[in-house]
């Protein structure tokens, strides 16, 4: 019983639009996860005396970090919290009865997740075209689409790694707490050289999350990078989703060898 | 010509968690085709053998084999349909959601309206699973077993939480499968289900496969009625009588394991005319059990 490549394609999109579909039915959820960051945005960049920051006008910069803000949020809140809870729901069980890879479920959210974060960076240009007046050129506005996309990933590998990890009663509390904390540290909430000024110890530890990577990649489509950094933050990114993925992987793994009756 | 090989084989197979051994030393062959209950109460390793079976536990020693290769492998799972004791799907998903998806893991699925018309869920199409009702969830579950149109099902307590007429559909499904040829495997609780489905029963009790063979070979040996009352007859007087298995006394009760209970009934109102608080049932798996391993004497 071998499947065609044919077949092999539709499993994929057909796996890929059923975890869109499930977030997409939960519409009060989903439209919040859409707006939150716009509407953070909307408060910073409609104050007429925002700076300009590390070269370029606040409300472009902001555009980048908030961004990042908003597809670490999917990240953690649609697929986290939502991983957790279909492990509640029975759903990973069930699903574990299917003849397909682990991978194929993995696959799907990550894609799902990309998809997701160009539907929130969607949200989040229209927004701040209609309410703050901010137009990208097309090349930033390509550039910053597809940085932000492959940026989801190693994000969306995280959400999948805590909620693969934590119990469904406290994902939301864990991860809210992960999200807050995690995005001031990273830089993509306040901006990193504002929060440097009153904390410089922030500086060596920001490195450390995955969003300080993600936001630099994203910042570096709308300002200059700063030379030789972008190779480091891809790597950074990389390392850090294999490692989020296989402690996920582990995670399904150890919790079937204790399935027991 | 090769025979096929078995549907499933278990080789020595013992499971343990943290050095407490769960299921010791199984070693049996289903063949294709057949229907075969695994029997046993709560905590007999029901469930584990299942899990194993289905590859997705390991077991601690010991090999296990599905259509002739490893049950972790998808190209062997994809001939299996299974369930489950319990079914989770996401709540916001509709009911030919799901079945879609996952007739999309099997190369060559069902047609949806047959999986709706064979699992009872004609009308439910686009009802969403946190809608349903705990036998309706059920139905979708076996629902996913078939739709991959799988060789062989192996199903962990199906019936439970389903009512008397949804577990005669469920019968009747079963029944037609095999009839087309296909292998069941399947857990439960009740021996009557056993019965009516298995054409062989592998009891199992703690861990220990403690007996294999036919519903009547299990049968025959265990006695299928059990017959209470109050009576003055003596237990040595009881025990002569033909179709009885065992005797036992509980205070002022008497209860009887009978094969048949109609002529032993008769016996004992001849016996003692006075006979009271007469009650002839099923003999549950419970007793059954109890009366195989012989650690525990009945209760009423």
């Amino acid at each position: 019983m071998i499947m065609t490549l044919r077949q092999t394609w539709q499993l994929y999109r057909a796996q890929i639009q059923f975890e869109l579909v499930k977030l997409l039915r939960m519409r009060v959820y989903t439209a919040l996860l859409l707006v939150f960051p716009l509407f953070l945005y909307s408060l910073s960049a409609m104050n007429p005396r925002v700076p300009d920051i590390e070269g370029i006008p606040g409300n472009v910069h902001l555009i980048a970090s908030f961004g990042t803000f908003g597809t670490f949020g999917v990240a953690l809140f649609g697929f986290g919290v939502g991983l957790a809870t279909e492990r509640a729901q029975g759903w990973s069980t069930t699903q574990r009865l299917a003849p397909i890879s682990p991978l194929l479920p993995l696959v799907a959210r990550l894609v799902a997740c990309m998809l997701f974060t160009l539907m929130a960076l969607a949200v989040l240009l229209i927004g701040a075209w209609l309410i703050v007046g901010v137009r990208l050129p097309l090349t930033t506005l390509a550039r910053l689409t597809l940085t932000m996309m492959l940026t989801s990933l190693p994000l969306c590998a995280v959400g999948l790694a805590i909620g693969s990890m934590v119990g469904a009663n406290s994902a939301p509390i864990v991860l809210m707490m992960i999200y807050l904390v995690v995005s001031s540290i990273s830089g993509i909430v306040v901006p990193l050289e504002m929060i440097a000024r009153g904390n410089p110890g922030v500086l060596r530890i920001a490195p450390l999350w995955p969003p300080f990577h993600a936001g630099q990649l994203a910042l570096a489509t709308v300002r200059p990078a700063y030379p030789g950094t972008i190779p480091l933050h891809i790597i950074a990114l990389v390392a850090f989703m294999v490692g989020f993925l296989v402690l996920a992987l582990l995670a399904e793994r150890f919790r079937g060898a204790q399935r027991f009756g | 010509m090769f025979d096929k090989p078995a549907a499933v084989t278990f080789s020595q197979v013992t499971k343990c968690y943290q050095d407490v051994a769960v299921v010791h030393d199984l070693t049996f062959m289903m063949r294709r085709g057949s229907v075969t209950a695994i029997l046993g109460r709560n905590g007999a390793g029901k469930t584990t053998t299942i899990s194993m079976m289905l590859g997705m536990i390991r077991p601690t020693s010991g090999t296990i084999s599905l259509m002739g290769g490893d049950p972790r492998q998808p190209r062997h799972r994809r001939c299996v349909g299974a369930m489950l004791q319990t079914t989770g799907a996401p709540e916001t998903l509709r009911v030919n959601e799901l079945i879609r998806l996952w007739s999309r893991y099997y190369p060559h699925p069902l047609p949806l309206d047959e999986v709706m018309a064979r699992a009872g869920l004609v009308g439910l199409e686009q009802r969403r699973f946190g809608r349903l009702s705990g036998g309706q969830q059920r139905r979708v579950a076996f629902a996913l077993a078939l739709c991959g149109r799988p060789p062989l099902l192996i199903l962990d307590e199906p019936t439970t939480g389903l009512d008397i007429d949804a577990r005669r559909g469920f019968w009747e499904q079963i029944r037609a499968f095999a009839a087309d040829g296909g292998t069941v495997v399947f857990s439960t609780h009740y021996l009557e289900e056993a019965d009516v489905l298995a054409d062989r029963i592998l009891l199992m009790d703690r861990g220990h496969l403690i007996r294999d063979g036919s519903p009547e070979a299990i049968k025959s040996h265990l006695g299928s009625r059990r017959i209470r009352c109050v009576t003055t007859a003596s237990r040595a007087t009881l025990r002569r009588l033909p179709h009885v298995v065992d005797v036992h006394k509980e205070g002022r009760l008497t209860h009887i394991i009978v094969n048949r209970a109609e002529p032993v009934v008769h016996k004992l109102l001849q016996l003692d005319p006075a006979l009271t608080d007469l009650e002839v049932r099923n003999v549950t798996l419970d007793e059954a059990v109890r009366l195989l391993t012989q650690n525990e004497e009945l209760t009423p």
